[in-house]
């Protein structure tokens, strides 16, 4: 479950499985985490190319 | 053989390398070989049963830009409607979004190239105003404000592209990543600007960076370093220092003819330059110390 609770943040409320194995590899307890969108869409879109942009300088002449 | 090699990289998705060492050599200026592996590489995508529409997209707008870099304007505008075409009736992502922003700004940049600066400055405007609207990386946000800024130059609000340029450049300036070579094209299109006032004293400075930048990020051979230079050159000129400018303009009609060709309109205007400098300076004062058989070979 999750829910958007401030612009740009993802919350990401864990399960009590994710708690538990959370709490196995780091010894901390944490109930949710959050992401910023730019943080998350890597993670769900790791492959989405991107563009490259032109210049528009242009040549001095008389 | 060396589309063999890249096809080979990854498999499954042959156009990823296809696409990577095409825009690779692009960036390097080296356009001739750079061309079938990005023709290769759209042909692939166009074929990868698992390609989507946003990989067709980006391989599609590589050969757009390598097609502008040659030139051939119609061909890069073509491309570019197709990859729009693609990405606009992808689901709104972020992905799809940037991807829109630097279409709309590709397209823009055609219109300008064409001459076609209202059309070009709507455009422009377009991809600022999605771009604004992702509020992620603001290095593409500058780049896309110093693109819309030459437009805003062309139709002549100058004290306007000013402002775009400084603001572009602050952003860049600040970036916790460096992008130099997006630094250097605002610096040089804010001498550049300089220069169409008649400012050349204050044009000195930003170009003088944007070469000395642009030689260390592009290499001595690339025909972007050649544009600067020639502008660098003109305000050289204007400035009264002629051996220099003229040892500027020289490098760079041999650079733009080496990289373009002899026809491609930079080429023809370095070498415009070059020729009414040294006609101007013969009728003054005889023949130029330098002049001596130094001619780029543009027509051989």
């Amino acid at each position: 479950m999750s829910k958007k609770n401030q612009p740009d943040l993802i919350r990401i409320v864990l399960s009590p499985e994710q708690q538990q194995k959370v709490r196995t590899a780091t010894g901390r307890e944490v109930e949710a985490i959050e992401l910023t969108v730019q943080e998350l869409e890597p993670r769900i879109a790791p492959n989405a190319p991107r563009l490259a942009s032109n210049h528009n300088e242009t040549p001095l002449t008389v | 053989m060396l589309r063999e090699v890249v096809a080979s990289i990854e498999p499954s998705r042959p156009w990823l390398g296809l696409r990577m060492e095409g825009e690779r050599l692009r960036e390097l200026g080296a356009f001739q070989p750079a061309e079938p592996l990005l023709r290769e590489a759209v042909s692939a995508t166009e074929l990868g049963s698992v390609a989507g529409a946003l990989e067709l997209a980006a391989s599609l707008n590589a050969l757009g830009l390598l097609c502008k870099d040659l030139a051939r304007y119609d061909e890069a505008s073509e491309l570019y409607e197709r990859a729009l075409t693609l990405v606009s009736t992808q689901r709104e992502s972020r992905a799809t979004s940037r991807a829109l922003a630097t279409l709309y700004h590709n397209l823009g940049g055609i219109d300008h190239a064409r001459g076609r600066f209202q059309s070009a400055e709507v455009l422009a405007r377009r991809g600022v105003t999605i771009r604004a609207d992702i509020d992620e990386d603001e290095a593409d946000l500058a780049a896309d404000l110093v693109a819309l800024a030459a437009i805003v130059e062309a139709r002549g609000r100058f004290d306007e592209a000013e402002a775009l340029y400084r603001e572009g450049l602050a952003i860049l300036e600040r970036g916790v990543v460096r992008r130099e070579l997006e630094i250097a094209v605002a610096l040089a299109s804010l001498g550049a600007l300089h220069a169409r006032r008649k400012s050349f004293a204050l044009a000195l400075v930003p170009l003088a960076r944007a070469v000395t930048i642009k030689r260390r990020v592009l290499g001595a051979a690339h025909p972007d370093l050649g544009l600067t230079l020639n502008n660098f050159a003109f305000v050289r000129e204007r400035l009264e220092d002629v051996a220099e400018a003229e040892a500027l303009y020289l490098e760079a009609a041999s650079i733009c003819n080496a990289a373009l060709g002899p026809e491609h309109p930079r080429t023809l205007a370095c070498r415009r330059n070059l020729d009414r400098l040294r006609e101007s300076t013969r009728a003054a004062h005889g023949p130029l110390a330098h002049e001596h058989g130094s001619h780029p070979s543009t027509r051989d």
